[in-house]
Order: C-alpha cells, then sequence, then structure tokens
C-alpha cells in the first residue's frame, strides 16, 4: 500500500509541478530558516564534557563590596583572589583540582634558529589535564612539586608541536617561552572543548591555550593575566607581591567533586574557609559561596546568547507561516480533487485509507522540503560563519542535526497535512453518481 | 473607491462561507506583520548602535602589538625610540602609546568621583585609556575644550604608575555628567577610587568605551599616564588621509628593523577592529533583514496561489457574471476587495501579535519594546503586499472569456 | 440478494427539506437484472446510492446479500463496497492521471491482493470488455464507449456480486449504448446480480424487470409486468 501511495504521490507531484515546487519551497525556506538557527544555537548549548559535566565545578566566592553585589541577581564573582586560590589548593576533597590563568609568550626552538612567534597560554596545575581528561599524544602533565618548584616544563597542543617538532615525539626535547628554555613533558591530542567552558574571559568558542605551564611560574616569572582582573576597593599596589596579596581576582578554580557527599563537604569546606577569614577582616559579603557544575556555570555565563535565541524563536515563526501557507495550498489541491476522493471511496477506499493515500503525498513533499532545507542551511551557516567570523567550530551540522531536520520536515509536513486530508475525507462519496 | 466598499458587503459573505483558505491566509498575515514589525525594529536598533562614531578617526587610524622576548629590555626607551621612528615617517601624522582602543573589546574601567571623600554608590563609570601626550593627534581626536596632554604631565613606571596623580580629558558625555552645571571644566580636579586626584585639561567631543556591552559606552577619559608592560600597550598611529593601508606594513617593518628580537603582532586598522566587534550586531541585522525578505515572499506566494485556486473553481461563476454583464474592472475589483477584507482581518491578529511577541522578547531577553509606530506601517505595508500579490490573478479572473458561462466546467 | 423496506431517506437544507425516498420497498433476486426508471428528481440516483452503500437512509431497514447493513460502521462499509459492489457511472469516472491499467487497478489496490493476483484479475477484466491492449493508454486517449469498458472492467475486476449503473449509457450513442448494454447482459449472465438506473425505455426494456419510480416511491407495477411480458415475447 506505502509504495501504491508513494507512487500515486509522486504522480500528483508531477501533475502539479508549480504547486509541488511552492510547497516543496515553502517547507524548504522554513526547514533551512530553522536549521540555521537552530544549528548555532545547538552548539552554542552544546555540553563541552559530556561524561563529566555534573562532576565538575567552578568554585565561586563571594570576596565582593559589601554595599554592591558583583551581580544584580547577587551571584559572586566568576573568579578568585591569588591569595584564595592559593589557599583552596590546600584542600583534599576534590578527586581533581585546578587554579588557573592565561598567559602569553614568544616561542622560539631550543637553537633560536627560527623567528619567535607568540602563543597563548595556560598556567595551571597538574591536575588540569586529569580534571578536563585532556587527551595526550606522547607523555603527560606533571605533579604537585613541578608547580611548588615552578619546574620550567611545558605541555605542548598538538597544533603547536606539528608545527615546531613536525608532529614528532617532542617529550625530553627542549623550546623557548620567552627566552626561558623549557622541557617538554607532553604533547596533547587534538582537543577542542566547545564552549570553552574554563576560563570566562574572551570568546566563548576561542581555541584553547597553546602551551600548558605550571602554575609556580605566574608567580617566579611574574606573568601577566590575558583575563580581566577586577577589584571593588582601591589598594595600594606597590609590588608584584602587594598585587598577589589583594583582593583583586583573576584566577579561574576547577575541582572534580564526584558524588553528592563530596561535594556537600566541599561546599562545607570552603564555607568554612572564607567564615574564617572574615575574622581577619576580609569578605565583608555574607555567605555566599557556590559551586557551579559545567551546564550551570555555562548558563550563568550566558553562553547562548540572547540574539541566539530571538533567532530560533522568530524562526519557528517562520516555519509556522511556510506551514500555514502549505495547509492553504494543499487545501486547494485536495479539495480540488473531490472527483477522485469520492471514485476511491466508492469503489471501497475506507475514510483512513485516503487520509494516508494524502499523508504520504504530504510527507513526500516534506521529504523534499526537508532536503531541500538542508541544502538551505548549509548555505546559511556559511552566511552565519562568515556573519560572525570565530564561529568556525560552531557551525557544522552534524549527524542528530540531521536528523532533526528531516524529523522536523516530515513532522511539520504531516501536522500541516491533516487538516486538509480531514477536510478531504469529509466529502461524501455519494456525491459522484450525480452528474458533473 | 466608493465601489470599492460596496463590494466588501458581499465579499465578506463569500468568504465567510468558504473561510478555511481565506483563515489561513489571514493568520499567515497576522504572523507576518509580527515578524515584520519586531524583525524591523531591531534591525534598525543595531543599525542604530551601529552608527553611533567611537570618536576616533577610524578611517586613519591602525595599531599594533610590541612583544619583546628577551628579558631585560628596556621598554621606556624602546618605546621613545620607536616612536620617534614613526613620527618621522612620511605620511604619519601622528603616533602614541596607549592601554587599549575604544571598541577592542579589552581594557580598562573604573568610577570617578567629584569629592575625595567617596561614599558607596557615588561617582560614574568610566573607562580608562592610559596614554601620553599624543594621544589626542594619534588617536584623531576632536577637542571641545582645553588642551591636549603636555610631555611634562605624563608619568610612566611599573605596575604602581598608572595609579597616581595625573592630568585626564574627558568625553563630553562624560564631562557633563560630572559638572551637571555646565561652565569650564578645564582645570578642575575629580577623584579615582582610592581619592587620587585627576586634574581635568580638556574634553573631547566623544570618546568611546572599549566594550559595547558597557552600560555607559560614551563615557571614557585619557590619563596622562601608563603602566610600562608590554601586555598592557598598543601603538596606536594615524596616517594622512589614504595612506593607512600602505603605511601599516611600513611600520611593521620599521619596527622589526629597529629591534629584532621583539615580536610585532596584531597590527589592525581602528575600522576593521570596529567592525569586528559590531560583528553580532550586523549578523543579526543581516539574518533578519533576509527573514524578512523570505517571509514577505513566503506570504506573498501563498497570497497569490489562493487567488488562482479561486479563480480557477470560480471559472464559470465568473463567465456567468461576465455573460450577465459584469464588466473587467469589476471581476478585478472583487478580487482586491477580497484580499483587502482577508489582510485586514490578519492585520487586526498580527495587531496583537506584534506586541505580544515584543513583550516576550522584552520579558525573556534584553530587547527594548516595540516602538508602536512600527505597527501602522507594517499594516499598511500588509495591504499593499495584499492588492500587489492579488494583482496577477485578478487580471487572469478578468480575462475569462463570458462564454464559459454556457459551458460545463 | 437486496432487500429494501419502507426506506426513506429526507435531505435537509436550510431552507428546504427533500423526500428523495419515502417508504422505499424493493427486493431484488441473485441475478436478476433490474432497470429503474422514472423522471427527473424522483429519487433514483438517491436509491442508487443508499443501495450501493454510499448514503445512509433515515429510516427503514435494507439487507445486502443476507446482511443487515443499516448499523454498519464507515469501514465495514468500504468493505463491502470493496467486495460485493461495483459500480458503473454515467459519467465514467476515470482517474485521468492514470492508465487503464491504473484505473481498473484502483477497487484491488484496497483489498491487500497480492502483486500478482492483481494482475491476473486485471488482465482478465480488460480481455472481457475488449480492451487488453490499450492497458497503457491514458482515459484521455480513448473513445467514451471505451471508457465506460474500463468502467466495467474496473467494476469486474473485484468479481463483485451486485452491480449499480447510473445512466451508464447517458453519455453514449445509441451504438455504443447498444454494446454497453450487451456487456452488461454478459455479466448479468455470468452470475452478477445488475441494477440499472437509465431514462432510455428501449435499454429498459431489455432487463427482467422494470421498477418505476415516482416521487421517491416504487409504483409502475404495471410498466413492470409490460416489460415482462415484452422480454418474453421478445426472446420467444
Ligand atoms: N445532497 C442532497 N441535498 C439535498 N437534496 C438532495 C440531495 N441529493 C438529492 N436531493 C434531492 O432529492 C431528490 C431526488 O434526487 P435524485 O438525485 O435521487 O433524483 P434522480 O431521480 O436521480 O433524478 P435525475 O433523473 O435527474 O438524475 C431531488 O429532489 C433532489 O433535489
Ligand atoms: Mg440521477
Amino acid at each position: 500500500m506505502l509504495t501504491y501511495n508513494l507512487r500515486l504521490a509522486w504522480m500528483s507531484l508531477r501533475k502539479h509541478p508549480v504547486l509541488s515546487l511552492l510547497m516543496i519551497g515553502a517547507i524548504g525556506l522554513g526547514i533551512g530558516v530553522c536549521m540555521t538557527t537552530l544549528t548555532v544555537y545547538t552548539l552554542m548549548s552544546n555540553n563541552p564534557i559530556p561524561h563529566k559535566s555534573s562532576a565538575l565545578y567552578a568554585v565561586q566566592l563571594d570576596s565582593w563590596d559589601p554595599n554592591d553585589p558583583y551581580t544584580e541577581s547577587g551571584r559572586p564573582p566568576p573568579e578568585l583572589s591569588y591569595r584564595d586560590a592559593q589557599a583552596l589548593m590546600e584542600s583534599t576533597i576534590p578527586k581533581r583540582q585546578a587554579a588557573m590563568f592565561k598567559s602569553g609568550f614568544a616561542l622560539q626552538d631550543a637553537e633560536a634558529k627560527q623567528p619567535p612567534f607568540t602563543v597563548l597560554a595556560r598556567v595551571t596545575y597538574g591536575d588540569f589535564f586529569g580534571l578536563f581528561e585532556v587527551p595526550f599524544l606522547f607523555g603527560g602533565g606533571w605533579d604537585r612539586s613541578a608547580d611548588r618548584n615552578a619546574q620550567q616544563i611545558v605541555v605542548l597542543s598538538k597544533e603547536i608541536n606539528d608545527k615546531v617538532f613536525g608532529g614528532a615525539n617532542s617529550v625530553g626535547k627542549n623550546i623557548r617561552l620567552d627566552d626561558r628554555e623549557y622541557r617538554v613533558v607532553g604533547v596533547m591530542d587534538h582537543w577542542h572543548p566547545s564552549p570553552k567552558f574554563y576560563d570566562p574571559n574572551n570568546g566563548d568558542f576561542d581555541d584553547p591555550e597553546e602551551v600548558y605551564v605550571p602554575f609556580g611560574l605566574g608567580t617566579a616569572l611574574e606573568l601577566t593575566s590575558y583575563g580581566n582582573t577586577n577589584a571593588w576597593k582601591p589598594e595600594k599596589i606597590n609590588s608584584f607581591q602587594d598585587f598577589l596579596n589583594s583582593e583583586y581576582i583573576w584566577i579561574q578554580f576547577w575541582a572534580e567533586l564526584p558524588d553528592a557527599k563530596t561535594k556537600d563537604d566541599y561546599q562545607a569546606y570552603i564555607d568554612q574557609y572564607v567564615l574564617e577569614q572574615k575574622k581577619l577582616g576580609r569578605f565583608p559579603r555574607p555567605l555566599n559561596n557556590r559551586l557551579s557544575d559545567v551546564m550551570k556555570w555555562m548558563d550563568e555565563r550566558e553562553v547562548v546568547t540572547d540574539d541566539s535565541r530571538v533567532l530560533v524563536g522568530l524562526s519557528f515563526l517562520f516555519l509556522a507561516v511556510c506551514l500555514l501557507n502549505i495547509v492553504g495550498l494543499l487545501l486547494a489541491k485536495f479539495l480540488g480533487k473531490s472527483a477522485e476522493i469520492a471514485l476511491r471511496r466508492a469503489v471501497g477506499a475506507t475514510r483512513w485509507q485516503i487520509v494516508q493515500k494524502h499523508l504520504v503525498e504530504v510527507g513526500l513533499i516534506g521529504l523534499l522540503g526537508g532536503a531541500l532545507g538542508l541544502l538551505l542551511a548549509f548555505g546559511g551557516l556559511r552566511g552565519v560563519k562568515a556573519l560572525y567570523g570565530g564561529y568556525d567550530h560552531l557551525v557544522q551540522l552534524d549527524g542528530r542535526l540531521l536528523l532533526i531536520a528531516v524529523g522536523l520536515a516530515l513532522l511539520s509536513s504531516l501536522a500541516a497535512g491533516l487538516y486538509p486530508a480531514w477536510r478531504a475525507v469529509q466529502l461524501a462519496p455519494a456525491g459522484l453518481l450525480k452528474t458533473q | 473607491m466608493k465601489k470599492f466598499f460596496l463590494e466588501a458587503g458581499p465579499v465578506l459573505r463569500a468568504l465567510t462561507r468558504s473561510r478555511a483558505g481565506a483563515v489561513l491566509i489571514a493568520l499567515q498575515c497576522a504572523i507576518t506583520l509580527a515578524i515584520l514589525t519586531n524583525a524591523i525594529f531591531i534591525i534598525q536598533d543595531r543599525v542604530r548602535q551601529m552608527a553611533r562614531p567611537s570618536g576616533v578617526d577610524s578611517e586613519n587610524v591602525f595599531s599594533m602589538r610590541v612583544k619583546p622576548y628577551k628579558p631585560g629590555f628596556n621598554l621606556a626607551n624602546d618605546i621613545d625610540r620607536d616612536m620617534a621612528a614613526i613620527r618621522a615617517m612620511p605620511g604619519i601624522v601622528d603616533a602614541g602609546v596607549i592601554n587599549s582602543l575604544p571598541l577592542s573589546e579589552g581594557g580598562s574601567s573604573g568610577r570617578i568621583y567629584q569629592s575625595p571623600d567617596i561614599k558607596p554608590g557615588d561617582g560614574q563609570f568610566t573607562a580608562n585609556y592610559y596614554t601620553d601626550d599624543h594621544s589626542l593627534g594619534s588617536l584623531g581626536l576632536k577637542l571641545v575644550e582645553g588642551r591636549g596632554f603636555l610631555p611634562e604631565e605624563v608619568k610612566r613606571g611599573d605596575r604602581t604608575a598608572d595609579r597616581g596623580e595625573a592630568s585626564i580629558i574627558l568625553s563630553q558625555t562624560l564631562a557633563k555628567k560630572m559638572f551637571p552645571g555646565g561652565g569650564p571644566v578645564a582645570g578642575k580636579t575629580l577623584y579615582t577610587d582610592d581619592g587620587t586626584a585627576q586634574h581635568v585639561v580638556g574634553v573631547v567631543e566623544r570618546l568611546q568605551a572599549p566594550w559595547i556591552s558597557f552600560g555607559e559606552l560614551e563615557q571614557a577619559m585619557l590619563l596622562s599616564q601608563y603602566r610600562l608592560e608590554p601586555a598592557y600597550l598598543v601603538y596606536v598611529i594615524r596616517s594622512q588621509p589614504g595612506q593607512r593601508n600602505a603605511l601599516m606594513p611600513q611600520v611593521e617593518k620599521k619596527l622589526q628593523e629597529l629591534d629584532p628580537d621583539r615580536i610585532i603582532r596584531s597590527p589592525r586598522t581602528q575600522s576593521e577592529i570596529e567592525s569586528d566587534t559590531y560583528a553580532s550586531y550586523r549578523a543579526m541585522a543581516v539574518i533578519l533583514g533576509t527573514v524578512i525578505v523570505l517571509i514577505v515572499a513566503v506570504t506573498s506566494l501563498g497570497i497569490i496561489g489562493l487567488a488562482s485556486f479561486n479563480v480557477n473553481v470560480r471559472r464559470k461563476q465568473i463567465g456567468t457574471r461576465r455573460a450577465l454583464g459584469a464588466q473587467k474592472g469589476d471581476i478585478i475589483r472583487y478580487f482586491l476587495v477580497e484580499s483587502w477584507l482577508i489582510t485586514t482581518g490578519g492585520a487586526l491578529v498580527g495587531v496583537g501579535l506584534s506586541f505580544a511577541l515584543s513583550w516576550w522578547m522584552v520579558n525573556t531577553f534584553d530587547l527594548p519594546p516595540l516602538d508602536w509606530r512600527y505597527v501602522p506601517v507594517g499594516v499598511l505595508f500588509l495591504w499593499v503586499l495584499g492588492q500587489i500579490a492579488v494583482l496577477a490573478p485578478a487580471r487572469r479572473a478578468a480575462e475569462l472569456p463570458p462564454a464559459l458561462a454556457t459551458r460545463s466546467a | 440478494m437486496l432487500q429494501m423496506t419502507h426506506i426513506s431517506k429526507v435531505f435537509r437544507t436550510e431552507l428546504v427539506q427533500t423526500h428523495a425516498l419515502r417508504d422505499f420497498s424493493l427486493n431484488v433476486a441473485e441475478g436478476e437484472f433490474v432497470a429503474v426508471t422514472g423522471p427527473s428528481g424522483s429519487g433514483k440516483t438517491t436509491f442508487l446510492n443508499i443501495a450501493g452503500l454510499l448514503e445512509t437512509f433515515d429510516t427503514g431497514s435494507y439487507r445486502l446479500d443476507g446482511q443487515d447493513v443499516s448499523h454498519l460502521d464507515d469501514a465495514a462499509r468500504s468493505r463491502l463496497r470493496n467486495e460485493k459492489i461495483g459500480f458503473i457511472f454515467q459519467g465514467f469516472n476515470l482517474l485521468p492521471d492514470l492508465s487503464v491499467f491504473d484505473n481498473v487497478d484502483v477497487p484491488l489496490r484496497y483489498r491487500g491482493m497480492s502483486g500478482g493476483e492483481r494482475r491476473r484479475r486485471i488482465d482478465k477484466a480488460l480481455e472481457q470488455v475488449g480492451l487488453a491492449s490499450r492497458a497503457k493508454h491514458l482515459p484521455s486517449q480513448l473513445s467514451g464507449g471505451q471508457q465506460q469498458r474500463v468502467a466495467i472492467a474496473r467494476a469486474l475486476a473485484g468479481t463483485p456480486r451486485i452491480l449499480f449503473a447510473d445512466e451508464p449509457t447517458g453519455n453514449l450513442d445509441s451504438l455504443m449504448a447498444r454494446q454497453v448494454l450487451e456487456m452488461l447482459e454478459e455479466i448479468n449472465a455470468a452470475g452478477t446480480t445488475i441494477v440499472m438506473v437509465t431514462h432510455d425505455p428501449e435499454l429498459a426494456r431489455r432487463a427482467h424487470r422494470n421498477i418505476h419510480v415516482m416521487d421517491g416511491q416504487v409504483t409502475d407495477f404495471t410498466a413492470f409486468a409490460a416489460a415482462q411480458t415484452e422480454r418474453e415475447s421478445l426472446a420467444a
């Protein structure tokens, strides 16, 4: 029956090519626009580390102004001061934890033969790699002693290792960062969490950093943070040590808390820490420390832009217009075929069989429209890429989105076809016997 | 025109009998109106924001960063040497250093107060540009009062260097906020966070902050002091009109020649910086514009499609009318009136829908509420669209021969 | 085969009520060939619609092939139409986009037959009406008489127990009409009951029995008797 209906549907589409193209075009446009905006939206709201996102927590302490909360909604600041980050690193509760900030170097080969180039660096603890499950091609990270002793060692991204060492195993070899020698201890495999959730500074869809060095170097070399440095009260800063001791916030802090109990323990721990600091005259605000897992964190950081949401909303309204259009055209078409419907009913087709026949036709239109919509979405995404710049990893259609597109096309076309098909079978079969 | 409305009664009665198609088109018109008004409103809002001048002579200004990588460099000496060399190049108007550029999405901000006795909630937000005595010339800012910085006012040094007492130049917007009474501003004293005095020496017509999301985009000031830290410094250079693109690589090359032990990075024109910063605004406008074009096309085709269908099913009826003496104009008018009634019905619902959509967006997102004037304009557009779309099928109907009446359909 | 007792049917529109059938009773035995005549508007088509399960009736009872059909739902009525009833219309009612073959195929498709069985039946039916060579043609490529023969093949392919024809020759010239009638007689001779509405007294005379409908009622039994004797004399 399905093949029969499909054949009839195909003939019917061919019979009225303009009408068919109009309907396919309308579905295609609706799906194309929806898929374009939806793709951007779903990739923005993507979970960058799915199997672990609920165990990773961004740590926030409310060290802010007693008279003026960090955000109007009363959220604590997203980053920590250096002294608090140092203190929290002493805890043994998290399975893994890392304080970190972004910086940069001029990178050169060990013999200084090639001209140097700038690289972005993450200054962090050795736990970083385990915390975020960074894949390694060669070697690995470092341990706590490297952080404490500010060892001049480095982990390279795959891209940098390709560029400097032609992709060879460079573990044990040296490179120069800002004219100092560093020994390579690990080379990462391709790693591109999107969104780049672990650092609230700069672009949410930026590439990860290109080199990784121990946190101890940050103070030893007085490295500059490339992110924001914020303060709520004036402080006299006359030296780097003054800066480290200040209330300035500029450090990101992540902890891995595998279960609810660990999380509760850790929450109690940071609250206790802040209560003790209050005795020293710090933390003037009421207790307001937060642990946000990855998805909650990205929600608070508003990684998904309002524009993207508005566009999804409007594009579904647009799809609705396209569908209304199709409902009208289908209604005209089906009612125009009342003679055929009456005849089929007379020779024994049930109402349901007639509805089926029409839904198959509509479904075919939906599939063709869906295919057209996918093509348009490809074009649309290219356009979005060109318009925004820097969304390169963001705008690509994957299998899941392909399925969504086809499903959406089928579903919406069937929804559009339901009313016309129902109207079509309401025609009494008896009408046929009247001479026309 | 009178005839047009006289016809409305019978057409309306006919419409209520075969309503499904008409209701569908009317609904389509309603949603179209809602999208149209809101999208155009957002577009014009974005265009208006993009059109605000940054105050910088964007067409002729470019900038680059310098990263020395051999320990032991003397940044102060390097800057003086580099600046002298750049300023001496033909075609260069001026060059200076600054910590960040308007609309570059990175920089420094703080509050500024009228008195050193700071109370919570006092003062005004401002973007802080730490710079030298060439800032007005290198950025191409327009002075409206006072003067630029004098060489002897400029202070520089390590991390404490940008926190002392200095001279400042305010944007006009900031000046008006700090001194609402008016009168001369140069010579007055203001205070930064820790109560440090800052002496106003001038006011520029316009100077935007580095971030478009900054609440007070037009509030900014220049300070005659900067920190000698490569990560916090940008060389900003202004060329004679039309020479920017040629000079940018030359300056880059010159700087590299002056000292090969450093990296010259991110050479960019100010227009590029501003355009990149507004990329998402432009993208929103372009995408919404595309959606508008598409939706108008789809809706017009819908109206054309329904009218064509109606012409087809009414062939015999139209032929009979013609046989009974109706003129071509009467037939065309019938369809025009029908379309007008449908679009009007759609518009009635659409007006409500427009405000509902706006209400949703205002409440869910940080968008301004719809300006009501867009709605009547949208309705007018819908009417015109309906009339134009139906014209071709109506003409075709008018051309049907009266003889159709005698033939069986 | 067909037993209608005291059937009535009223059409209600906003303005008027039309008693299309009132107290309409009729029996048709298996294998009979019945012609229905009557003036325009007398209710012939309404009778045929009800008999063919295309329309419901208001009161009375109707048994078709021994089965009471008054309370069947739409799906059951559709199935009965498909399996037991064949229709031939004045306007042929072929689907213009389908070939002759596919037109005959339409009722079989709703019976869930295998492809081979359908093909066999279609070929046989087309052969019966003498159009086997035209299977691939579109209806528009055939003459009116040929089109009506396709319609007959379509009705035959499903091997119905009873065939309803509403002025099957109304759109044909007398030669074609005669051909079609002969075909119906053959079908009837093979065992299929036929009920035919016609305005043509000559055709009506060739049926076993004539029913005259007037004002929604079966009236004229004399006509029936006359037709009966005439037929006998013709046969003699
Ligand atoms: N769907 C309907 N709605 C209202 N009235 C109807 C309907 N169908 C038939 N009628 C009325 O019922 C009566 C019988 O109609 P019917 O079609 O059965 O006549 P007929 O005997 O077949 O006439 P003709 O020989 O002209 O075909 C007529 O008065 C007609 O107006
Ligand atoms: Mg009739």
